[in-house]
């Protein structure tokens, strides 16, 4: 069994995919201005929903600097962790191999 | 489900160990005996600020529609920051001392103009003051922190009398409660700006060779007696003019407090910087944060608390004195923990006139770049003291 067919590390990297393509949307959307709210202020021209968007930033940026990585490090353990498992005997005196 | 279950957790255990590692302060960044890249940086876009007449007033007003205090707190910690940049860079001096000059004259013009209440809060006008005319302490005291810090740079002549007028209404005003301490709302005193109040008259001592000596004394004995929560042994943050506690301690305060009491009483300031170390700061994986109450005392979240971050408490404005307090303080563990959360969570923002945080404002980057420059200033005042 190879990484690219294990499942659980590609729903993995795909998670981590999502992620990274959130935090570059609300980055691109410019919302870092709004995370001045934190100190008490408001961006200018910010309308009602300045807090809100401060908090999906705030929710996309630890995604990416958090989750991101995790998720990537994880597919990698699960796809180790499958591939070994493939590879292992299934019951005791079953493998051929064994004297 | 086991494997996938179990990999996250590896991938958890071996990334959030390491995550500080991408936000740690490079080695240039860190306060040293010159000026920090990161120093230079916040400060040449504070600098940018002031000199661009559409830009400051777009900051100023941002800051002013949710705090006029704001406005003059960020006048105060930027004179601060540029009179410790005059001092560890010499070839910056002139320029340091021409913007702290100006920042200097429109803040006394202001106030003359308008009055004390122009950099209070509204509620400032609700109520009578106990003392009368009405004076803020808060606005005196900065003030005179700003002359001094000036005159400690380089003299000025002209504002000398102005420095000595300024430091005998704020012992005039303190002398007249109980527990030596002036209004800086009606009926209303805070440690912070008492505190500012004691650092401006000390430095004002240095410079004119006075001797307040016995009132300042005076001041720690009666706070150690009266003005201290028991159960963290921390200052609380405010109180009435007879001393009784409207708050508990907070980190908004507390720091800052602990700051300018150690030119005042070094060793008080040293307790009271440990005891809140202990009490308010949390340091996860490298980083490190500031609370802005102790588990001992909850207070409410307000103007002065900012936003807390729910489920680990951290605070914006906690977290930013804590840096001066850190810097003031020589603890170099804490200072580098808390510029890693600076890195992480506050949004550096570089432009062509230098750094700024988009988590932050105008006040709290002056607050941190007096942090990145704190030294010269106090160490004037010690040596003399010495």
């Amino acid at each position: 069994m190879s990484w690219r067919t294990s499942p659980v590390a590609l729903l993995f990297l795909l998670g981590a995919a999502l992620l990274a393509l959130a935090f570059g949307l609300v980055h691109a959307l410019g919302l870092r201005e709004y995370t001045t709210v934190l100190s008490g202020t408001r961006p200018p021209g910010a309308g009602d929903g300045a807090e809100s968007a401060a908090a999906l930033y705030l929710l996309a940026w630890f995604g990416w600097t958090l989750g991101v990585p995790i998720l990537v490090i994880g597919a990698l353990v699960s796809a180790a962790l499958e591939r070994l498992g493939a590879s292992a005997p299934t019951s005791l005196g079953g493998d051929p191999q064994l004297p | 489900m086991a494997i996938a279950a179990g990999s996250l957790a590896v991938g958890a255990a071996v990334w959030l160990p390491c995550v500080h590692l991408l936000f740690a302060p490079s080695a240039d960044e860190l306060p040293g005996s010159g000026v920090s890249s990161l120093a230079r940086a916040v400060c040449e876009r504070q600098l940018g600020v002031w000199h661009d007449p559409q830009l400051r007033a777009r900051e100023l007003e941002r800051m002013r529609s949710a705090n006029a205090e704001w406005d003059f707190m960020a006048r105060t910690f930027l004179v601060l920051a540029l009179g410790n940049l005059a001092e560890r860079d010499p070839s910056q001096r002139e320029r340091c001392v021409e913007a702290m000059d100006a920042i200097l004259d429109e803040t006394v013009r202001l106030e003359a103009e308008h009055g004390h209440s122009f950099f209070l809060l509204p509620y400032a006008e609700h109520s009578p003051w106990v003392v009368q005319p009405p004076r803020s302490l808060f606005v005196d005291g900065e003030i005179a922190l700003m002359l001094g810090a000036r005159c400690l740079v380089a003299n000025r002549e002209d504002y000398r009398p102005r420095l000595r007028a300024r430091v005998s209404t704020l012992i005039e005003r303190m002398q007249q409660g109980p527990v030596l301490s002036g209004e800086s709302y009606p009926d209303e005193c805070w440690t912070f700006c008492n505190s500012v109040a004691l650092a401006a008259i000390r430095i004002a001592d240095v410079l004119d060779g006075s001797d307040h000596s016995v009132f300042l004394a005076r001041w720690v004995e009666v706070a150690r007696a009266k003005l201290v929560h028991p159960a963290t042994g921390l200052l609380v943050s405010s109180y009435d003019l007879e001393g009784v506690p409207s708050d508990g301690p907070e980190g908004s305060t507390i720091w800052l407090v602990a700051h300018c009491l150690r030119i005042v009483d070094p060793e008080f300031a040293r307790d009271q910087f440990e005891r809140a170390r202990r009490e308010l700061c949390v340091q996860p994986l490298g980083f490190a944060y500031a609370r802005e109450w102790p588990a001992s005392w909850e207070g409410p979240t307000d103007i002065d608390s900012g936003v807390i971050v729910p489920g680990v408490g951290a605070s914006a404005s906690s977290s930013g004195f804590a840096l001066l307090a850190a810097a003031s303080f020589g603890d170099a563990g804490l200072l580098e923990g808390l510029l890693s959360a600076l890195n992480l969570a506050a949004f550096p923002v570089e432009t062509e006139g230098g750094v700024r945080y988009a988590a932050s404002n105008q006040v709290g980057d002056a607050v941190l770049a007096y942090a990145l420059t704190c030294g010269p200033l106090w160490e004037k005042v010690l040596e003399a003291g010495q």
